[in-house]
């Protein structure tokens, strides 16, 4: 057994009391399975076909220091580039995992929305929680999501009752500040998406100082009958911290989930986002840029499973990448045998800036049914040298040049994203800014 | 939409060669050890070396495991239980001419429609005839030695041209390159050897005809080609064996060796038993194929057309070292009843400006699972490396599955990687219009799936390429529905 995993049984023996939701039995049972699960499979090497391209040896041989005490003394000028809209914005602030109340706004929310801490709704409302507790993904490779279910700490909570339409993006911000040792942080985030709701969730994580840091998150979001969703998830922690988290979606009739991811931070990040589309009806999108430079390694890991007739996925996936960084995308689309109707498409498209950076793009199609249409594109390549001298003819330099190439590359992605002032900050927090019109 | 009408084809499906030749036969008791591997190194009066590789191979393949992580799923295999030689009573090793040999060994090629009389073969075909563990004929050897081209059975190489063997045997694909390399290595049999002087290009088709005929036994066969400097070379493989209700193995490694400017073309048309209409019996085929372009410009192509065996397990491979080297793979692979077939290709990229092109088509019929899997690297130094793939996949019947795992892995920018895939079943609205042209279902499903390989089939050599789509419309049969 490595240091990381000894370290969390460590803190699971003699810290449980203090978990939230440790007094209610289901939250308490879950626990335990999931440090005995943990145990039993460890954390994932790269034996594992999924973990196959992850370096996970330098965080499984560190050991883990939790932080359970509240929040430092930040004010929210110290947020102010994080923030989506400092004034007016709902939003969760997390600092170093734990909820700050003060450094989040949901006062004037529209009545049948709830939103707390998990820590809070776990210690008061467990029975909320329950429902989801035997939803989570099990399999020798959640080594990681096991751990999160054993211990964690707080996170949002996200409830919207049934026809309830909100206006404004909700921002969930996760923030670890410096230590002089590095930190975990297991925060479990919680979306219960009402019949025929509709909502845009933002759950953004960033650094502030340039310590490194290790976030282990997990979110789960429930869409029930009709709802829409449009989940965007922005990783720009800093380039010393390490990433690893879970989007886990589950799709009921006719809902529709935006699902998008933007990343730019860690040393090490890999993000596993897995959609189930388990109604008739149900339709997803899975869109995501990630731009690393230096010695990042990014890795994303989706599935799509189509576990009910007449559903559809649209995918398209784009990396950039520049220095020594390593990327990776594995997209999978699932569809058993017996449903019908299916219609998927997946995408990937990369480019290479440097001559040392690497890329490992493997979509993925397993199919067991025959009446489907499904087609998946793979493209590697790197800049234009057409484009780059036609730009340059017209006067840019190519530096700048190079700059709108890869912005136009990227903007595809952008543009998409509505409303506009979602889409300038992403770009400001990509440092993309003018290539989204 | 599931109204097509349901063909309840009348006819089984048919394997036509299924039959048995009645022959008496030396077989070794089943079970694999040293002594096995001693007898059969000295029953081919092999020289030391080649003792001493066998049995490393031999002892790496113990401590190895089978893998396990593709995609194909089969009851564990005894390899304490097989036959690891069985040759004809009456082969002759040193058979010269054709008379030597035993005329129900020739009726039998005969019946498969492999005529070995070098007056009766397509003048521009030469045959290396395998039965069971040993070569038994190599027509138009004379012809072929005159312009300097060494084309004989494994077997006769390792004898006669033994600095050759030495020199490239497991260069490409080493003997404990994977499980089933090693066990090959190990107790291999017999197979092909063809060696291409400089410059020269070889005036007709090579080819070898793989015959499994007794029970019990596994094929284990090796083949090496060396294009030299310049030379260019055209090669067939074709297989085929009895209807019977127990699992037989075969294992094959092929190696390719295209030094600078050599052109090798090497095509399959694999047509094992594949077992009965609930999947008893047929061909275990775990076979690994590698090529390597080994100096610069030179090129390497596989086509394959896959038909047959209960199972296969084969990803032929071109390692691009030499720069501007070009490496191509096309294959049909058609799973129907319960076969499976896992296959695809390696295209390793390692000189600058290699390219690389994939075109895979698989169909699913019935409870037939089909995966294509396959790996582009491009490696740092391969500047200007270029790649195309593409893999679609057809499905016939709501049991079938079709699963794709292309892995693309690029550590030089300057490369270009493509892939594309769909995966969808045959388009209802070309369906109603054959028929509405007066083409029965089956007909119409036969033409839509020849069109759907057609990009494939176009490379192989004509006479290959006829029975290919022969072998498409039989392999259908009784599938539509």
């Amino acid at each position: 057994m490595n240091a990381f995993l000894e370290g969390c049984q460590k803190q699971f023996s003699e810290q449980s009391a203090h978990l939230p939701g440790w007094n209610a039995l289901p939250i308490r049972n879950s626990r335990q399975e999931a440090m005995q699960r943990g145990a039993q499979i460890g954390l994932p090497t790269p034996q594992l076909e999924t973990w196959k391209y992850t370096p996970t040896r330098t965080l499984a041989q560190s050991r883990p220091r939790f932080h359970t005490e509240g929040c430092v003394g930040l004010d929210l000028e110290d947020l102010e580039p994080l923030l989506l809209d400092r004034r007016e914005g709902h939003r969760l602030v997390f600092i170093n995992g734990l909820l700050s109340r003060s450094l989040s706004r949901w006062q004037d929310l529209p009545a049948g929305v709830r939103v707390d801490s998990m820590a809070n709704l776990a210690r008061q409302a467990p029975s909320l929680l329950e429902p989801c507790l035997d939803r989570f993904l099990t399999g020798n490779d959640q080594g990681f999501a096991e751990i999160n279910h054993a211990l964690w700490l707080d996170g949002a909570f996200v409830q919207i009752s049934p026809g309830v339409c909100l206006s404004k993006p909700l921002q969930l911000l996760f923030v670890t500040t410096a230590f002089q040792e590095p930190i975990v942080t297991l925060p479990w985030n919680l979306v219960l998406a009402g019949n025929d709701t509709q909502a845009m969730v933002i759950e953004s994580y960033a650094s502030l100082g340039r310590s490194s840091h290790f976030t282990n998150a997990y979110t789960t979001l429930m869409l029930n009958a009709g709802a829409r969703l449009e989940h965007l998830l922005m990783l720009t922690e800093t380039t010393a911290a390490q990433h690893v988290g879970t989007v886990q979606a589950i799709q009921q009739a006719r809902s529709h989930l935006d699902s998008r991811i933007f990343s730019v931070g860690g040393a090490l990040t890999r993000q596993d986002v897995q959609i189930m589309l388990a109604g008739e009806g149900s339709r997803c999108l899975q869109e995501g840029v990630f731009l690393a430079g230096g010695r990042q390694h990014m890795d994303f890991h989706t599935w799509l499973h189509h576990l009910r007739s007449d559903t559809r996925s649209e995918q398209l996936f784009k990396g950039i990448l520049d220095g020594q960084a390593h990327g990776v995308f594995n997209g999978v689309v699932r569809v058993p045998q017996g449903v019908k109707q299916i219609r998927a498409s997946q995408k990937t498209a990369n480019l290479l800036l440097s001559d040392t950076a690497e890329i490992d793009a493997k979509p993925q199609l397993e199919i067991h049914s025959d009446a489907v249409q499904c087609n998946h594109g793979a493209s590697v390549g790197t800049l234009d040298p057409d484009a780059l001298f036609y730009l340059h003819s017209r006067g840019l330099d190519l530096e700048t040049a190079r700059r709108v190439l890869v912005h136009g590359f990227a903007a595809e992605l952008l543009q998409r994203v509505q409303p506009a002032a979602v889409r300038e900050w992403v770009a400001q927090r990509l440092n993309l800014e003018g290539s989204a019109p | 939409m599931n109204d097509r009408p349901v063909i309840t084809s009348a006819m089984a499906r048919s394997y036509k060669h299924g039959f048995i030749t009645p022959i008496p036969s030396d077989t070794i008791q089943p079970g694999l050890d040293e002594k096995v591997i001693q007898w059969l190194s000295a029953k081919k009066q092999e020289p030391d070396f080649m003792l001493e590789w066998r049995l490393a191979a031999y002892w790496h393949w113990l401590g190895m495991t089978e893998p396990s992580w593709s995609s194909v799923r089969y009851p564990p295999i005894d390899y304490q239980a097989i036959r690891y030689y069985s040759a004809p009573r009456s082969a002759n090793p040193n058979a010269v001419a054709l008379k030597d040999v035993d005329p129900a060994l020739l009726a039998t090629y005969e019946k498969l429609g492999i005529p070995l009389d070098e007056r009766l073969t397509l003048a521009g075909v030469a045959v290396d005839a395998v039965f069971d563990s040993v070569s038994v004929a190599t027509t138009h050897q004379k012809k072929l030695a005159e312009m300097g081209i060494l084309f004989c059975s494994m077997s006769e190489a390792i004898r006669n041209h033994g600095a050759l063997v030495r020199r490239y045997l497991g260069s490409v694909v080493p003997p404990g390159d994977n499980f089933f390399a090693a066990l090959n290595a190990a107790v291999f049999s017999d197979g092909s050897f063809c060696y291409i002087p400089p410059g020269v290009r070889c005036p007709m088709e090579l080819s070898t005809y793989f015959r499994i005929n007794a029970a019990g036994t596994g094929q284990f066969e090796r083949t090496l080609i060396i294009a030299d400097e310049y030379s260019q070379v055209s090669y067939l493989e074709g297989c085929s064996a009895p209807q019977r209700d127990r699992h037989q193995l075969h294992a094959a490694v092929v190696e390719l060796i295209a030094l600078e400017g050599a052109e090798i073309r090497y095509s399959t048309v694999q047509n094992w038993y594949p077992g009965d209409a609930e999947g008893r019996g047929g061909i275990y085929n775990f076979v690994t194929k590698r090529g390597e372009c080994r100096g610069d410009h030179s090129h390497i192509s596989w086509t394959q057309v896959e038909t047959g065996s209960a199972i296969t397990w084969k990803y032929p491979s071109v390692i691009l070292r030499g720069a501007g080297s070009s490496g191509r793979f096309h294959s049909v692979a058609l799973t129907n009843h319960h076969q499976q077939a896992d296959t695809g290709t390696k295209m390793i990229h390692i000189g600058a400006d290699t390219r690389s092109t994939i075109l895979s088509k698989g169909i699913s019929a019935g409870h037939g699972h089909n995966a294509y899997r396959g790996l582009v690297k491009v490696l740092a130094g391969a500047t200007g490396a270029r790649n195309h793939s593409q893999c679609d996949s057809l499905l016939l019947g709501e049991h079938g599955s079709a699963h794709t795992y292309p892995y693309i892995e690029v550590k030089n920018r300057t490369a270009q990687v493509e892939h594309e895939a769909t995966t969808s079943r045959i388009d209802e609205d070309q369906l109603f219009y054959c028929r509405q042209r007066g083409l029965s279902n089956e007909e119409a499903v036969s033409l839509i799936v020849n069109g759907f390989c057609q990009e494939v089939l176009s490379e192989l050599p004509m006479e290959f390429s006829v029975e290919a789509r022969k072998l498409l419309a039989v392999s259908l049969e009784g599938s539509v529905g």
